[in-house]
């Protein structure tokens, strides 16, 4: 199926947070599991299981866009009383987590993916300032976004039965990323 | 819409009858890896800025702008 894409004005486009029901009824990027997720995006926003911001035009109600965080937590099996040190909270590993993102199929290949997920970080980056974590996380769904995050330096944690590998960027480049909005750009690292 | 890769349907057909398995098997891994990663990727990668500079050039936002990072 051939997908007419119309170009986007960024100007007349603002990520806010998910404004109502209606706002992500009918979304469709192509990959089913994200369009099934902003589904239930106003549910998931009521029962305060994960925030959801989206990318809107003036004058539309639909959304063109999306992505959410939440704190699901990424399991840590089997950790339990022996190990009495300051890494020993059972059960869960403090990330943030990149549930889904977004664009729809007609305004894909325009940079708006770009623009949320910086758009991501930045809150994530917010909430860095006030609760410790070690990074965001997220399960990449296929092997194109997959080399996307690896290029924004998301290590790869990929084991035998994970159906999808999941992807972390650290805090401290999270932080690092932060700089570049505050002046003069940072310098790349000596590896 | 991309068409999925050999891996990908390779991937898909394996999670199908799978449980879930934890991409850790302790906080203490967990923390060790993101050590790992950033050591490894050097921090901002010429993407990753690239993104930024994208944003602050392009994208109206409403989130509020943070504070100082801390440090130490």
């Amino acid at each position: 199926m051939t997908i007419v894409r119309r170009a986007l004005n960024l100007d007349r486009v603002r990520i806010v947070p998910l404004p109502d029901a209606h706002a992500l009824a009918g979304f469709r990027c192509g990959d089913g599991s994200v369009d099934k997720w902003a589904a239930s995006s106003w549910q998931l926003e009521q029962a305060h299981r994960a925030r959801t911001f989206c990318a809107v035009e003036e004058e539309n109600p639909k959304a063109i866009g999306f992505y959410s965080l939440s704190m699901t937590g990424v399991s840590a099996k089997g950790f339990g009383g022996g190990n009495a040190d300051q890494f020993t909270r059972d059960g869960y590993i403090p990330f943030i987590y990149l549930d889904f993102i977004g664009v729809a199929s007609d305004c894909q290949e325009q940079k708006m993916g770009t623009g949320l997920m910086v758009s991501a970080l930045r809150r994530c980056a917010n909430v860095v300032r006030s609760v410790a974590i070690y990074g965001v996380a997220l399960n990449s769904l296929n092997d194109r976004t997959t080399d996307f995050y690896k290029r924004l330096n998301f290590g790869i944690r990929d084991r035998p039965g994970m159906q999808h590998p999941l992807m972390v960027l650290p805090v401290m480049t999270l932080l690092d990323a932060e700089k570049i909005l505050e002046g003069p750009l940072p310098q790349p690292r000596r590896l | 819409m991309a068409i999925p890769s050999l891996q990908d349907f390779l991937r898909w057909m394996q999670g199908r009858d799978q449980k879930k398995k934890s991409a850790f098997d302790s906080e203490r891994e967990a923390y060790d890896f993101v050590q790992k990663v950033y050591k490894d990727t050097g921090g901002v990668s010429p993407e990753l800025r690239s993104a930024y500079l994208f944003y602050l050039k392009n994208i109206h936002d409403d989130c509020p702008t943070g504070s100082e990072p801390r440090s130490g």
